[in-house]
């Protein structure tokens, strides 16, 4: 058997009839039935591993043999698949067969030239990259009419077959050199890395390099000034590279965003570089998963909109736009953590359960993976002092209720400066109750973190005692909450980026 | 000597049923609420404005101690409870506040209270009319 790979093949007959549209599942295009037809394939403007296969059949006829024809005339028609028909008497011994024309590598076509087709793998590049019909069947009229006058094999007009091309899944990934800055007295030179993962892939028993191209770096400081950074070794767009470093001095945290071409389209990925804060803690100074709780929190409370005006929304039925949000810290097998946000249908401006989520019995709600236990919980105020507070509930029916809305007739409670409690509700009602934050924190025997509207965050430990306003932990992710003296400035925390 | 313990048991069951408790004796909690409404009301402080509570002298924020007054904000207290929560009791039960008087104001907190876990801190006016309530200062 013959590989059906050779794409020297004469220009035969025949046009091509191609359409293309994005599905979630990849490129379709059709290529007519014709011998020498073409379809061009997605215009990747850099070059792209892609995976190509091909669906349908097509099929020829033939007419009777003549008598004494060879055995080497194909009869009788058939349907063929993308390997095309294995003809010994054309120059070269296959017909009908589909080929990847133009690709910088492809992985022999679709197989052994009339044999079971495979996925195609090729890297491809531009808009000139085509599939081609081979030739038709060896055509000698005497084969099937002894006056030479017939055509002894032809294609019906209107087939086609369907051509499946997806790029295969490269994700952007971007890392730092440098994770931690004391940007409060230092700065330094940070050398930034773009690269793909997985960096290589195996395709016909050899490793074959994924390449990128750069077309964008930025540099987001905390205080949302945004650096185009173009320069030197950030120049973009780059051209094809296994990866890119940007060497860039920022003066503050932030973040750094690239964007590259790989896969098949444009990404975006993006590393921070932060201060670590004051008073060592696991989750908020682990910059080696690019301190992702610090990002769950300033996502908890954009959330919780709480720029959103109190009670604004708030009906009967609906607890208002600005709320509280919760969630919980996850130790995982590998000893790295993940953080889950949790759903509190019934969460308020005053409360919320990050144990909402749980089934009745439950401790906690379901792992999210197997293996993993918590080992924290957090929550967002989403008020500042003075702020109205809807949502608040009694605990019994010796004490008045609060309004749930503007309009119910019911008092409605007011924030105080949550820095007297230390970050926490509650203090006062342990362990007479446990609905307050700190009596959550004793029953559970787990710390737990608040970040309130003004930007302080809090951790509140088991066993911390009286008063509770002398809570040592608290840190400021932005402005100037907790301390005015002393504002988050340059430590300010990088907000997380959306594409 | 039965004559004293009969005086004893009978001054235990009066301070039990509440006649001689309705203030709570200053502590860490009553020390919170002063510096609370100290740094709220004494300034242009956000919450006093939102409140729309008046400056006060912090010499005018005294912790209160007279039976009398403490009485007073309870029954004032039953009172709103009465008005906003049909699942009161016709008699709440008694028990010990902390009061602060606040210029002509009262401040109010209610050690076995609750909203969601906070302890609300109640203010009448000079008429013990419910003005205000805060969270988050304890």
């Amino acid at each position: 058997m013959q590989r059906c790979d050779r794409t020297d093949l004469a220009d035969q007959a025949g046009s091509g009839t191609t359409h293309s549209r994005k599905r979630s599942s990849g490129i379709y295009v059709h290529i007519a039935g014709d011998p020498g037809s073409t379809a061009s394939l997605n215009n990747f403007p850099y070059e792209t591993w892609v995976s190509v296969s091909v669906t349908g059949d097509i099929v020829f006829t033939s007419e009777m043999p003549a008598p004494g024809v060879g055995a080497n005339y194909q009869f009788p028609g058939r349907a063929v698949g993308p390997t095309g028909i294995y003809d010994s008497r054309n120059d070269t011994p296959w017909a009908l067969n589909l080929s990847v024309m133009g690709a910088i590598w492809n992985n022999g076509n679709f197989g052994l030239c009339g044999g079971t087709a495979h996925v195609d793998t090729a890297l491809i590049s531009g808009g000139l990259v085509t599939v081609r019909r081979g030739q038709m069947l060896f055509q000698y009229s005497y084969d099937c009419d002894p006056r030479g006058f017939m055509t002894c094999h032809t294609i019906p007009s209107g087939q086609s077959q369907t051509i499946n091309l997806k790029a295969i899944p490269v994700s952007l990934k971007a890392s730092s050199d440098v994770r931690a800055v004391n940007f409060a007295t230092t700065t330094t030179d940070i050398r930034f890395k773009a690269f793909p993962s997985p960096a290589t892939l195996f395709v016909e028993n050899g490793t074959r390099d994924v390449k990128l191209t750069t077309t964008f770096w930025q540099w987001i400081g905390a205080d949302l000034t945004r650096a185009q950074v173009s320069q030197g070794t950030c120049a973009y767009p780059s051209g094809p590279a296994t990866s890119r470093t940007c060497l860039f001095h920022p003066l503050e945290s932030g973040r750094m965003v690239v964007k590259a071409y790989l896969g098949g389209y444009e990404q975006a990925s993006s590393v921070s570089v932060q201060c670590l804060m004051p008073l060592t803690d696991p989750y908020l100074n682990d910059s080696t998963n690019d301190f992702q709780f610090r990002t769950t929190l300033l996502d908890a409370l954009a959330m919780s909109n709480p720029d959103s005006a109190p009670g604004l929304g708030a009906t009967a039925q609906h607890a208002g736009f600005r709320h509280e949000e919760s969630g919980i810290i996850w130790h995982l097998p590998d000893n790295t953590y993940t953080f889950t946000h949790t759903i509190d249908s019934a969460a308020t401006e005053c409360h919320s359960n990050a144990l909402a989520e749980r089934a009745p019995g439950a401790t906690y709600p379901p792992q999210p993976v197997p293996g993993a236990y918590p080992v924290s919980i957090y929550h967002t105020h989403p008020e500042k002092p003075g702020d109205p507070v809807y949502g608040c509930s009694g605990i019994d029916p010796n004490h008045p209720m609060w309004s749930q809305y503007p309009g119910d007739s019911l008092p409605v409670q007011h924030a105080g400066n949550f820095s007297k409690a230390g970050g926490g509700s509650g203090a006062h009602l342990f362990p007479a109750d446990t609905t307050g934050d700190w009596p959550i924190v004793e029953k559970y025997a787990t710390s737990m973190y608040v970040i309130q509207k003004d930007g302080t965050v809090w951790r509140l430990d088991p066993g911390l005692g009286f008063p509770k306003k002398n809570n040592p932990n608290h840190w400021s992710a932005f402005g100037t909450g907790y301390d005015g003296n002393h504002p988050a400035g340059k430590c300010t925390w990088a907000k997380p980026y959306k594409a | 000597m039965r004559v004293f313990a009969i005086i004893f048991v009978v001054l235990v069951l009066y301070s039990a049923n509440g006649h001689a408790q309705n203030c709570k004796t200053a502590d860490a909690t009553s020390a919170a609420m002063i510096s609370q409404l100290n740094e709220m009301m004494t300034g242009d402080s956000t919450i006093r404005v939102n409140l729309q509570l008046p400056v006060t002298n912090s010499s005018q924020i005294v912790f209160v101690s007279t039976d009398s007054v403490c009485l007073r904000a309870r029954q004032a207290l039953d009172s709103l409870t009465h008005a906003t929560n049909p699942s009161s009791p016709s008699t709440i039960p008694a028990r010990a506040l902390y009061v602060i008087s606040v210029g002509g104001y009262v401040a109010v907190a209610d050690p076995t209270d609750g909203a969601s876990g906070w302890l609300p801190m109640y203010i009448f006016d000079p008429l013990w009319s419910f003005l205000q309530s805060l969270i988050g200062w304890d």
